[in-house]
């Protein structure tokens, strides 16, 4: 990635889709080839339903502000469940407020899994959107993408996919899926900061309109109006970022050598072994129980917060996440302020989990 | 900061302020309250003001957070009392100007010059400042 990167930065920048020079038509190319390889490693049959953007934050706003906002009513509602991230809760949160309609909340079991049978009871003609994370940042669930998808299609409800803990591990493959958007962001997957995806079913396609406007987008502009390209070309107006969005395509494309399936398996071991091992720490507590879960553990200590925790781990070179996930709605749901948290990838071995409950423990003796 | 050094620290200093917090406790008659919270992490406490004759007489805190925050809460609770509002705004803006990695820390009293040691603690300065923030910025925008 950072190869791919620092040749396009060093040898190769040039604007794209505007230039009549040799450099601007191969960063054109280069940036093209990127959407059709992404479109690939999504399962995507057609690449035009992909847009580049900042990331996942950045997609879900989209969604919000240039294909939802527009349709919506008084009386209509959006639903989404309790253990979302901010980024895929505060903008159907601010929806609502400004367009006074209603925000569902599909709760949790006590395990963390989803409630799908209230969840379903909550969808009905006026749902405008299903937004639901494929899996939790801050438990580890894996929601049944499938099972949720249908729920909505039977309804003929759009659905939104945050993928952003998942699309790197699981082989997604929105066409089979039959979801309407799926976004994910580059630095959860081996890429760079700032880029990301949003991909968006042919059925809505022509529903995603601009706006956020400038150069880039346009069809034609005269001094009384102004015609508009096509999705996805109609999102990024500006200069996009060239280098970020090859970095993610460099990204991908380790991924799909590593393969995703190894990949899946490897963090379903380590999270195994994770839960299997963590219990011989005194006084510890996991997060939730759920069904299926990969990848991400949180837990508590006993009378140790977990910035505290995550302060001396690091004096051993264990990096934890510590606090709240942005995932606010969640704790506060399960009466707890802040939790540490382990998450996984390929590189993580089983030597290093039995190195975190040493720390863990040493950490325990130190504070008593 | 060593791992042995940020253990030091923590064993004479932080764990027995954070054990034994200086006027723990819920104080619901005080003259007021001020709310210091960190949305990110979720470290929430109550801070309980007494004033008398112009000068704070006690004061008390109560809520949830990490060791850092309660024991620098506690130590800042003791070196408030008996301050008029004035002297609590520059004391809290010594002690937070110290914080800045950038900036000198400026003698104040030996528990503080302590607290101070761990302005090059990575990310947990805003554990630290969190109570005195909070202070700061009421007593600079409310009559008191």
């Amino acid at each position: 990635m950072v190869t791919a990167q620092s040749q396009f930065d060093l040898y190769e920048n040039a604007n794209i889709h505007r230039g009549m020079y040799d450099l601007s038509n191969q960063a054109t190319k280069k940036f093209e080839n990127a959407r059709t390889q992404t479109a690939r490693f999504l399962g995507c049959n057609n690449a035009d339903t992909i847009a580049f953007t900042q990331g996942t934050t950045a997609s879900i706003n989209i969604v919000a502000q240039s294909f939802l906002a527009p349709r919506l009513q008084v009386g209509d509602n959006i639903v989404t469940t309790i253990m979302e991230h901010h980024a895929n809760f505060i903008p159907w949160q601010m929806l609502a407020k400004k367009y006074q309609i209603e925000l569902r909340i599909a709760p949790m079991n006590k395990d963390g899994d989803l409630d799908l049978i209230e969840l379903k009871s909550l969808i009905d003609h006026k749902t405008q959107l299903l937004a639901v994370s494929h899996v939790s940042n801050t438990l580890g669930t894996i929601h049944p993408l499938d099972e949720i998808t249908r729920l909505a299609k039977n309804k003929e409800i759009p659905i939104l996919i945050d993928a952003a803990q998942s699309a790197c591990h699981f082989e997604i493959g929105v066409d089979s899926l039959n979801c309407d958007f799926l976004t994910f962001s580059g630095h959860k997957m081996f890429g760079p900061f700032g880029v990301g995806i949003l991909q968006v079913s042919e059925k809505y396609l022509g529903d995603m309109i601009p706006f956020n406007f400038g150069g880039g987008i346009i069809k034609d502009v005269q001094i009384e109006k102004t015609s508009f390209r096509n999705f996805p070309h109609n999102l990024d107006a500006g200069t996009p970022n060239v280098s970020g969005v090859i970095g993610l395509a460099a990204a991908l494309k380790l991924i799909s050598d590593i393969g995703k399936s190894d990949m899946e398996s490897h963090l379903n071991n380590l999270t195994l072994f994770a839960l299997d091992q963590l219990p011989q720490v005194p006084g510890i507590e996991i997060i939730g129980n759920p069904k299926k879960r990969i990848g991400i553990i949180s837990f508590n200590l006993k009378n140790i917060h977990p910035h505290d925790i995550a302060s001396f781990l690091n004096k051993d070179g264990i990096a934890l996440r510590a606090g709240m996930h942005c995932t606010q709605p969640l704790l506060r749901s399960m009466g707890l302020q802040a939790t540490a948290r382990i998450s996984f990838s390929i590189y993580n071995k089983e030597e290093e989990i039995n190195k975190l409950i040493l720390s863990l423990k040493e950490l325990i003796n130190f504070w008593s | 900061m060593t791992k042995q050094e940020l253990q030091q620290l923590y064993k004479c200093e932080i764990l027995p302020e954070n054990e034994k917090p200086y006027h723990f406790q819920k104080s619901l008659e005080a003259s007021f309250s001020i709310e210091a919270y960190n949305a990110i992490c979720g470290d929430k406490y109550t801070l309980y003001f007494d004033i008398s004759e112009g000068q704070i007489s006690s004061v008390y805190f109560y809520g949830i957070g990490c060791a850092l925050s309660k024991a620098s809460i506690s130590i800042m609770c003791k070196n408030m009392e008996n301050l008029n509002p004035e002297n609590i705004i520059n004391l809290s803006k010594k002690f937070i100007s110290g914080m800045n990695p950038e900036h000198p820390s400026k003698p104040i009293n030996k528990k503080i010059q302590l607290l101070q040691k761990l302005k090059d603690f990575n990310g947990r300065g805003d554990c630290i400042k969190l109570g005195w923030e909070a202070v700061k910025n009421h007593f600079e925008n409310n009559e008191v």
